[in-house]
C-alpha cells in the first residue's frame, strides 16, 4: 500500500487538497489504520497534553544532554586536515661534498658520451645511407685535354662517380685501375672493369678513400694475365 | 493550538535570529519532547528508538529553522519531519522490534468491539459458529449500502474502534455531525435488520463521546 507523504496529510487535515484528492486520501483512511493514527497525532502534537508524562524527567534531561552534544558537533568549524611537517625519515644521512661532486661529474660524463654516441649513429646513417645521383667527374687522357684534371668533391657527397676516357678505342673488354699517392703509395686498385657501352670506364668512389691531395690513376689493358699500360690521370682533389 | 500563536511565534522569531537561539531551543525542547516521543511510542518503536528518533527530530529543526515560513504551522512542519524520520527508520530496518499496538487508540467496553465481534455471542456453541459468520457478512452488506458520510463514520467506529472525536478529525467533520450520523446509521441498521442485531449494533454506535 502506498501511503501517502506527511505533507499531504498535513494538507488534508488543513482542509487544502482539491475534493477529489481529498476523497481518495478519506478512503485510503478508511482502509489503512496506520495513516488514519498519524493524522490524528498531528492532531495530537498541537495539544499539550500530547504525551504528557510519557518521558520521564530524567529521560529528558539526558536526551537533551545529547541534543546539545550533537548541536556543537554542527556549529564546530570542520576540522582541518592535519599539516604533516616534512621531515626526513630515520636513518637518512646527509651524503658527503665529494660524493655529490662525483655524482655530478658522472652524470656530466654520461650525458658526454650518450652525445658522442649520438653523433657517431648520426655519421654512420649518413654514410650507409644510399646516395641519389652521385656526382660525376669525367677525366680525360692528360695528353688530349688537359695535363691536371682537378676535381673539387663536394663535402656533402661520400660517393662520386669517375669516369675515364681511353683516348682511342680499345679492342680489350676488360681494364683495371689503379690509383697511387704522388709518392707512390697504393690508395685502390681494381682489375676486370668492363667498360660501358660508349667504351667509357666507370668507378663508384667513396670521399674517404681519396681525402684532399694530389693522385694518379693509372688505366691497364687487361688481356688474360696480361696487362698493358694504355693512360695516365693526373688528379687533384680539393678540400673538404 | 495549546500555546498562545504570540507565544510560539516569538519562539520561531528567537530561533531564527543568533540571540539567545540556545534558550530558545531548550524552551521548545521542553514543550515538544514528550509530545514526540509519545508520538514515537504509538508507532509501537522501543524506548531507546524513540529517544533516537526524538533526537533526531529535533536536531532537524535546529538546522532547518532557518529556513522555517513563521506563517506556517509549526506542528505541520514538526509533524513532516517526525513522519519522514521514523519511515527512514523503518525502511533502514534498524529499529528495535516493534512492540507496542500499532494503533493503540484508547478506548474501553463503550467503544464497541471489532467488526467480527459485533454479532457474535461471548462463546459460541457448537454449530453456531456458521451462524455468527452469516450474521456479520449481514451486518456489512447493511453498513455497505448507508450513505456514504454515515457508512464512513461506522466503518471508523467499528474497525478502527474511534471515538466521535477521533471519527471527526479524520472525516474532517465536527463530533457534532459523527454522532449524529452514527445515531442514524444504528437506527436504520435496527430498521433494516430487526431486533436480531439490537443488541450487538446498540453497543457500537452508542459509544462514548
Amino acid at each position: 500500500m502506498n501511503h501517502p507523504e506527511p505533507e499531504t496529510l498535513a494538507a488534508y487535515h488543513a482542509g487544502e487538497l482539491p475534493a477529489g484528492e481529498e476523497q481518495r486520501l478519506q478512503d485510503h483512511l478508511l482502509a489503512c489504520r496506520e495513516c488514519a493514527a498519524l493524522l490524528l497525532d498531528l492532531d495530537g502534537l498541537a495539544d499539550p497534553g500530547f504525551g504528557a508524562g510519557s518521558l520521564s524527567t530524567a529521560d529528558q534531561e539526558a536526551l537533551w544532554g545529547r541534543i546539545q552534544g550533537e548541536m556543537k558537533k554542527e556549529e564546530a568549524p570542520p576540522a582541518l586536515a592535519p599539516v604533516i611537517p616534512l621531515r626526513r625519515p630515520p636513518g637518512f644521512a646527509v651524503k658527503p661534498r665529494w660524493l655529490q661532486a662525483l655524482a655530478a661529474a658522472l652524470l656530466v660524463a654520461t650525458v658526454s658520451l650518450s652525445a658522442w654516441v649520438a653523433s657517431l649513429r648520426h655519421e654512420l646513417a649518413e654514410r650507409t645511407q644510399p646516395q641519389v645521383n652521385p656526382p660525376m667527374y669525367t677525366l680525360f687522357s692528360g695528353t688530349a685535354r688537359s695535363s691536371r684534371p682537378e676535381v673539387s668533391i663536394a663535402a656533402d657527397a661520400p660517393i662520386f662517380d669517375l669516369i675515364l676516357e681511353p683516348s682511342r678505342a680499345r679492342s680489350t673488354n676488360r681494364y683495371r685501375v689503379e690509383v697511387t699517392r704522388a709518392g707512390g703509395e697504393m690508395v685502390w686498385s681494381r682489375g676486370g672493369i668492363a667498360p660501358d657501352p660508349r667504351g667509357l670506364v666507370r668507378l663508384e668512389l667513396t670521399r674517404s678513400l681519396l681525402g684532399p691531395g694530389q693522385y694518379r690513376i693509372r688505366l691497364f689493358e687487361e688481356t688474360g694475365n696480361q696487362r698493358e699500360p694504355i693512360l695516365d690521370y693526373e688528379l687533384r682533389v680539393k678540400g673538404p | 493550538m495549546a500555546e498562545p500563536s504570540e507565544t510560539m511565534q516569538g519562539l520561531i522569531e528567537q530561533l531564527q535570529a543568533a540571540s539567545s537561539r540556545d534558550e530558545a531551543f531548550r524552551r521548545l525542547f521542553d514543550l515538544y519532547s514528550p509530545r514526540l516521543y509519545h508520538f514515537f511510542s504509538r508507532r509501537g518503536f522501543s524506548h531507546s528508538d524513540c529517544l533516537d528518533l526524538t533526537q533526531e527530530t529535533f536536531l532537524g529543526i535546529y538546522k532547518g529553522i532557518g529556513a522555517f515560513r513563521r506563517d506556517a504551522s509549526f506542528e505541520t512542519w514538526l509533524f513532516t519531519i517526525a513522519t519522514n524520520a521514523y519511515r527512514k527508520r523503518l525502511r533502514s530496518g534498524v529499529a528495535e522490534k516493534r512492540g507496542a499496538p500499532e494503533v493503540p487508540l484508547e478506548g474501553g467496553q463503550e467503544d464497541g468491539g471489532p467488526m467480527e465481534t459485533l454479532a457474535a455471542t461471548d462463546v459460541p456453541a457448537p454449530g453456531e459458529e456458521l451462524l455468527r459468520r452469516e450474521r456479520s457478512l449481514v451486518l456489512r452488506q447493511a453498513i455497505d449500502r448507508l450513505p456514504e458520510q454515515m457508512r464512513k463514520c461506522l466503518v471508523l467506529r467499528v474497525d478502527h474502534e474511534m471515538k466521535y472525536k477521533e471519527i471527526a478529525v479524520v472525516l474532517r467533520l465536527s463530533p457534532e455531525t459523527v454522532k449524529v450520523h452514527l445515531f442514524h446509521a444504528r437506527r436504520r441498521l435496527r430498521e433494516e435488520l430487526g431486533p436480531y442485531f439490537e443488541s450487538s449494533t446498540a453497543g457500537i454506535v452508542e459509544g462514548a463521546p
